[in-house]
C-alpha cells in the first residue's frame, strides 16, 4: 500500500518555478489531468501561503477535482533552491508534495494513512532526520517507518 | 504522611531505647549523616537542656526525662500520644497471646501508670475493629484474638501500611535488626512476581509483603495459624484450578521453613493462607485465574455505574465498565474470603473527591444489600471511588477546555501537522477537528460550541468567532499569539 502512497524523485534545481515543473510533469502525466490544472493549482496554494516549513522542507499542494486516494510526491534537490525560504532562514531543498482531492474523506483507510504519515512531520525527530537524508528514497523509507 | 525529620529522630531514639549510632539513623531515615547532625543540633538548641545526647563511638541517645520535660511542657503533644500508643500495641501485638508487663512498657516508653491505663483504654477501642480484646492485669498487659485477627491488625500498624504506599517507604519502620527479615520477603515477593510472570500494583504489592512478613515474624514465635484450613473443599477446587499459584505458596512456605531452620510441619497450612489471598489479588498479565463470580460480579458493577452515574448527574464512557469490572470480581471474593486491604490513599480520597466518594459509598450500601454481600468497607469504597473520579474529573476538564478547529486549504496538510504541536503546548485547547478552508460555513453551522478558529491560510470568514492565522509549523511566535487569544476568551467566559 504504501508504494502506492508515496513517490520520490531526486532533482536539482536552483529556483522555485523549475521545482514546480518537475512536479507538473510527473503528477499530470500519473493523474491523467492537464500540466496546466497542476501548475495553477500549486501556485494558487503558494500564493495563499508560503509551504515552506523549517531546515529546508517545503509542503507544496496540488489540489484536483477528481476522486482518489491522496499520494505523497518526495523529491530532494541536490542544490538549494535560492528563492524560497523556510521560516527558519533556511533554503528549502526537499519538497514532500501532497497531491490531494478538493473532497477528503478523512474515514477512508488510505485517507487515514496519509494522515498519518503528515502527521509524522510534526515531531522534531523526524524532521531533523530527513534534513540529514541524502536522497528522495532516503526520505521515503524514513517516512514509511 | 511525611513526618518532620526531628520528630523521626525522636521517635527513632525512643523507640530503640539504646545509643544509636549516626550511620544507623542515617540509613533507617534515609537522610544523610551530615542532615542528622544538624537537626539534633537544632533540636538540642530550643531547649534549655539538651534532649538528645551524643557519645563518642556510640552515637546519639535520647536523654529521657530531659525530653519528658520538653514534652510535659507542651500540653497537647497529640502525636507523640498516638506514636507512644501505636508502639505500645505493636509490641502486645508482636507479643500475642503472651502478656507484657506493666514494668517493662512503663519503663521502654517512658511514662506514669496512669498515662499508660489511659493509652490501655485507647488501644482497647481501638482493636475492636479486629475483634481483638485488650486483658488488663495488676501487672501485666495482653491482647488476645483469633491469630488471623492478630496479623490483620499487625499488618496495619507495624507496617503503617495505612500511610504507606511502596514498600521502600516501610523499611523506614523496621529497625535494623529486622531488615534481613524485611530482605527475605521482598525476595519471597520478587520471586513470586518473576515465577507467575504478572505483576502486582499497588495495593496488592504492599499486601502480598506485608502478609508475608508478618507471617515469618509470627512463625519465629511459633505462631501459627488455624490448621483446619487444609480441609476447606472449595479451597481444594481453587487449588486445582490455579496450581501455579499454589506452587508459589508452597516454595515460599518452603524457603521460609529453611530460613527460619525448622524441620517439622508446623508451617505448611501457612500456604494455604497465602494461596487465598494471592488469589484475590489481581495479576496483570496472568490469566489462570478463575473465580465463580464474574457474573456477580458484572451485575455489581453494572449498578455501581448506575447509581454513581444517577447520584452525580454524569455520565461516564462505557469503556470504566473494564477497568471497574475486574476489580469489583476480586473485592466479592475479598469480602467473601473476609481479607481486608487497608487504603493508605483513603484520606486523602475523601478530601479530593467527597461528592464521588459519598456517591460511590451510597452505591456501596445499596449493594451490598441488594446483592447479598457482606459490608463493603471504606477501604474497598475508596479503590472504587478513585476509577469514578478519574473518569469525572477529566469528563468536567473537557467542558472548561476551549473547543477549536484547525484550519488549512486541504484539511489534513499543514492543519495535521500544526494541531499535534498546539495539543502538546497548549493543553486549554481542545482540537474538536481538521477542517478545509472550503467547509468552514458548514463547520460553524454544525458546531455552534466552537469557540476558536486556528489557520495556516488566510481565510474568509467574518463573524464572532475568533481566528489566529499562524505560520505552517506553528513557531514559537505563533504559540504566544494563540496563548493571548485563549487567555482572552477564558476571561470573557467568566465575565459571560
Amino acid at each position: 500500500m504504501n508504494e502506492v502512497l508515496l513517490k520520490s524523485c531526486d532533482i536539482d534545481v536552483t529556483d522555485q518555478k523549475a521545482a514546480f515543473q518537475i512536479i507538473v510533469d510527473i503528477v499530470a502525466s500519473k493523474m491523467d489531468v492537464s500540466k496546466v490544472t497542476v501548475l495553477r493549482s500549486l501556485s494558487t496554494r503558494e500564493k495563499t501561503a508560503n509551504t515552506a516549513l523549517i531546515k529546508g522542507i517545503a509542503i507544496p499542494h496540488v489540489i484536483l477535482e477528481s476522486d482518489f486516494t491522496p499520494w505523497l510526491l518526495i523529491l530532494k534537490s541536490k542544490t538549494l533552491i535560492a528563492d524560497w525560504d523556510c521560516l527558519d532562514d533556511s533554503k528549502v531543498n526537499t519538497l514532500i508534495c501532497l497531491v490531494v482531492p478538493k473532497i477528503i474523506k478523512k474515514a477512508n483507510k488510505s485517507f487515514k494513512k496519509i494522515i498519518q504519515i503528515i502527521d509524522k512531520l510534526a515531531n522534531d525527530n523526524v524532521i531533523a532526520e530527513i534534513n540529514k537524508a541524502e536522497s528522495a528514497t532516503e526520505i521515503v523509507q524514513i517516512l514509511k517507518r | 504522611m511525611h513526618k518532620e525529620i526531628s520528630q523521626e529522630i525522636i521517635d527513632y531514639l525512643k523507640l530503640h531505647n539504646k545509643f544509636i549510632t549516626s550511620e544507623e539513623l542515617s540509613n533507617g531515615l534515609n537522610v544523610s549523616k551530615k542532615t542528622i547532625a544538624r537537626h539534633i543540633n537544632s533540636i538540642n538548641k530550643k531547649y534549655s537542656q539538651p534532649i538528645i545526647v551524643s557519645q563518642r563511638g556510640r552515637g546519639y541517645e535520647l536523654n529521657y526525662s530531659n525530653y519528658l520535660n520538653m514534652a510535659n511542657s507542651n500540653v497537647h503533644n497529640d502525636s507523640s500520644t498516638q506514636l507512644r500508643q501505636e508502639n505500645m500495641l505493636a509490641k502486645l501485638l508482636f507479643a500475642s497471646p503472651n502478656d507484657v508487663k506493666i514494668y517493662d512498657l512503663v519503663n521502654s516508653l517512658y511514662i506514669s501508670e496512669p498515662v499508660l491505663r489511659n493509652d490501655e483504654k485507647q488501644i482497647s477501642k481501638r482493636i475492636c475493629k479486629w475483634n481483638l480484646k485488650l486483658e488488663s492485669k495488676q501487672r501485666s498487659v495482653k491482647i488476645t484474638g483469633n491469630e488471623k485477627d492478630i496479623r490483620s491488625a499487625l499488618m496495619e500498624v507495624v507496617l503503617h501500611i495505612n500511610k504507606s504506599t511502596d514498600i521502600e517507604t516501610l523499611r523506614k519502620n523496621t529497625s535494623q535488626l529486622d531488615q534481613k527479615d524485611f530482605n527475605f520477603a521482598l525476595s519471597q515477593v520478587e520471586m513470586a512476581l518473576r515465577v507467575l510472570n504478572g505483576s502486582l500494583p499497588y495495593p496488592y504489592n504492599i499486601n502480598f509483603f506485608a502478609h508475608i512478613y508478618v507471617l515469618l515474624i509470627r512463625a519465629k514465635k511459633f505462631k501459627a495459624m488455624d490448621k483446619s484450613i487444609s480441609l476447606d473443599t472449595s479451597l481444594q477446587t481453587e487449588i486445582k484450578m490455579n496450581p501455579e499459584i499454589f506452587s508459589i505458596c508452597k516454595s515460599i512456605v518452603s524457603n521460609m521453613k529453611k530460613y527460619l531452620g525448622f524441620k517439622g510441619e508446623e508451617l505448611d497450612s501457612e500456604v494455604y493462607y497465602l494461596f487465598k489471598y494471592l488469589l484475590t489479588s489481581r495479576f496483570n498479565s496472568f490469566d489462570g485465574i478463575v473465580l465463580d463470580d464474574r457474573d456477580l460480579a458484572d451485575q455489581v458493577t453494572d449498578f455501581f455505574i448506575s447509581k454513581v452515574s444517577a447520584y452525580l448527574h454524569c455520565s461516564f464512557s462505557p469503556s470504566i465498565k473494564d477497568e471497574i469490572k475486574n476489580h469489583v470480581l476480586a473485592m466479592i471474593s475479598r469480602l467473601k474470603m473476609k481479607i481486608s486491604l487497608p487504603n493508605a490513599l483513603l484520606k486523602d480520597i475523601k478530601l479530593e473527591y467527597p461528592q464521588v466518594f459519598t456517591a460511590t459509598k451510597k452505591a456501596a450500601t445499596l449493594a451490598s444489600q441488594k446483592f447479598n454481600l457482606p459490608v463493603i468497607p471504606d477501604d474497598e469504597t475508596g479503590f472504587i471511588c478513585l476509577y469514578f473520579a478519574k473518569y469525572y474529573e477529566e469528563n468536567n476538564k473537557s467542558n472548561k477546555k476551549i473547543k477549536a478547529y484547525v484550519i488549512c486549504t486541504t484539511g489534513i496538510g499543514t492543519s495535521g501537522i500544526i494541531s499535534t504541536k498546539i495539543k502538546n503546548s497548549i493543553p486549554e485547547i481542545e482540537i474538536v477537528g481538521l477542517a478545509s478552508n472550503y467547509n468552514i460555513e458548514n463547520i460553524i453551522k454544525n458546531k455552534p460550541e466552537i469557540e476558536l478558529l486556528i489557520s495556516t491560510v488566510p481565510i474568509n470568514y467574518h463573524g464572532k468567532i475568533p481566528v489566529e492565522l499562524v505560520s505552517a509549523f506553528f513557531t514559537k511566535k505563533d504559540e504566544q499569539k494563540v496563548r493571548n487569544v485563549v487567555r482572552n476568551i477564558i476571561n470573557e467566559r467568566s465575565f459571560a
